[in-house]
């Protein structure tokens, strides 16, 4: 039997939530690469992602959906276009609480716009957290245009994270009717 | 597995029970078995007739706009020697039977609706986009559609919070019975049509059900009724969404009774 897949790209700037958003839902434990953190500026944290998070939900026993997680740091970029090959769609998350790396959020969503045209929302992530940023004051921060979607999000929540993949596959069949009438 | 022929194709239906009849007529992308339930708990008190509307399950793929639906049912009727029906309708299904009750009221002894637009803008956001060629190409591309099973494994969970399994697997087996002009062309005419200006002629009892979390059709059609049939009886099911019948099925089973009652 062959096995179809699908492929979903989650990126974001470092220590957004990317490894918790793919871990929610992944039904394997996430093949994670996980390292200590070595610069003392990053140390906010214990770990970072050096290469990958890789998860995967299997649909049916022939089709089966991977969700890579990128790299935050900017010195592992050159994981992010390896990555990118062939997906369906992305997902960029922010950290709504940390302002100083909303800059940096930016910057990687048109990186991986210009990698490949696909459909992407962004994940407006810890809104569980008391400062964080609404949605809408992220939009502003952001500068990102109203068809642009976004989506509050807490990676740590499994039914946060189907939400936010479901939104994409509603960009990405918006996407296909929209190539219609170009 | 019987069926009937008429001048526009072949509609397979199924049958159970013994008793005064009723119609049941499935929603979009579903078939005759959405029923199967419904039919197991009241065969002893009703002949229960479930078709599979054109364009779904094993009949006829040829014509499957929402007027060809409304004309299938007394066609039907027809063939087996019914003259008077209380029709029952989920979703899609529930806007033909309201169709068959305006158009043919001497057919129609009453009529209830679970989950069905009235005015078709109340389709959710996917359904709309579903109406469209290209995006309907798109998820039902490739061996066994991968995007239609991708989409319907993330939405399950929305639609039906008590069986997204049963969602999952029911529409992925009934997608072997449609094709890709019937999954568009069917619920793209849903959406075109609204029957407001016209649901206050009909004269038989109406009965509107809906499940309050329905993600499919806006719980809010039900207005529609409370406002235009004022003497229509109107059932709000709570946790439950758009499969009504599976999400609360003692609900469903005590509305269905209450129908039959009218």
């Amino acid at each position: 039997m062959q096995i179809q897949t699908v492929k979903m790209v989650i990126t974001g700037p470092f220590n957004s939530g990317k490894t918790a958003f793919v871990q929610s839902i992944s039904e394997i434990d996430v093949v994670s690469t996980e390292r200590a953190i070595s610069t003392e500026a990053e140390r906010i944290k214990s770990q970072t992602t050096v290469a990958m998070d890789f998860g995967r939900i299997t649909v049916d026993d022939d089709l089966v959906l991977y969700l890579f997680g990128t790299p935050g740091q900017r010195r592992f970029d050159f994981m992010w276009e390896i990555l990118s090959q062939g997906m369906l769609g992305f997902v960029v998350m922010v950290d709504s609480t940390r302002p100083e790396t909303f800059r940096e959020a930016k910057s990687i969503l048109e990186t991986f716009r210009a990698y490949a045209p696909t459909p992407y929302v962004v994940a407006a992530n810890k809104q569980d957290l008391p400062d964080a940023w609404s949605v809408e004051d992220l939009r502003v921060a952001l500068r990102l245009d109203p068809e642009i979607k976004m989506l509050p999000c807490v990676a740590t929540d499994r039914e946060s994270v189907k939400a936010v993949l479901l939104e994409l596959l509603y960009s990405i069949l918006e996407e296909m009717e929209e190539e219609l009438y170009e | 597995m019987p069926s009937i022929v008429t001048p526009q194709g072949v509609v397979h239906y199924e049958a159970a029970g013994t008793g005064p009849p009723i119609i049941l007529i499935h929603g979009w992308t579903q078939a005759w078995n959405t029923w199967r339930s419904t039919m197991e708990t009241f065969q002893n008190q009703y002949r229960i007739y479930a078709p599979d509307l054109w364009g779904f399950g094993e009949s006829e793929k040829e014509h499957y706009t929402v007027p060809h639906f409304i004309e299938l049912i007394p066609q039907l009727m027809d063939a087996l020697g019914i003259e008077r029906v209380p029709i029952m309708g989920h979703s899609m299904g529930g806007t033909t039977a309201l169709g068959v009750a305006l158009k043919y009221p001497e057919r129609v002894q009453k009529v209830a609706v679970v989950g069905s637009p009235v005015n078709g803008n109340s389709l959710s956001f996917f359904l709309k986009l579903a109406g469209r060629r290209s995006v309907a190409s798109f998820m039902l591309a490739g061996k066994n559609a991968p995007m239609l099973r991708l989409f319907l494994k993330l939405w399950s969970p929305f639609v039906s919070r008590q069986n997204p399994k049963l969602f999952y697997e029911m529409t992925v087996k009934n997608a072997e019975g449609f094709t890709t002009e019937s999954f568009f062309s069917s619920i793209d005419s849903l959406r075109r049509t609204n029957l407001t200006a016209e649901l206050h002629n009909i004269n038989v009892p109406v009965m509107a059900v809906y499940g309050l979390n329905d993600v499919i059709v806006n719980p809010n059609q039900i207005e529609l009724f409370e406002k235009h049939l004022p003497h229509s009886t109107r059932v709000r099911i709570r946790d439950a969404g758009h499969f009504v019948m599976w999400d609360q099925p003692t609900e469903f089973n005590h509305a269905f009774r209450l129908f039959m009652s009218l």
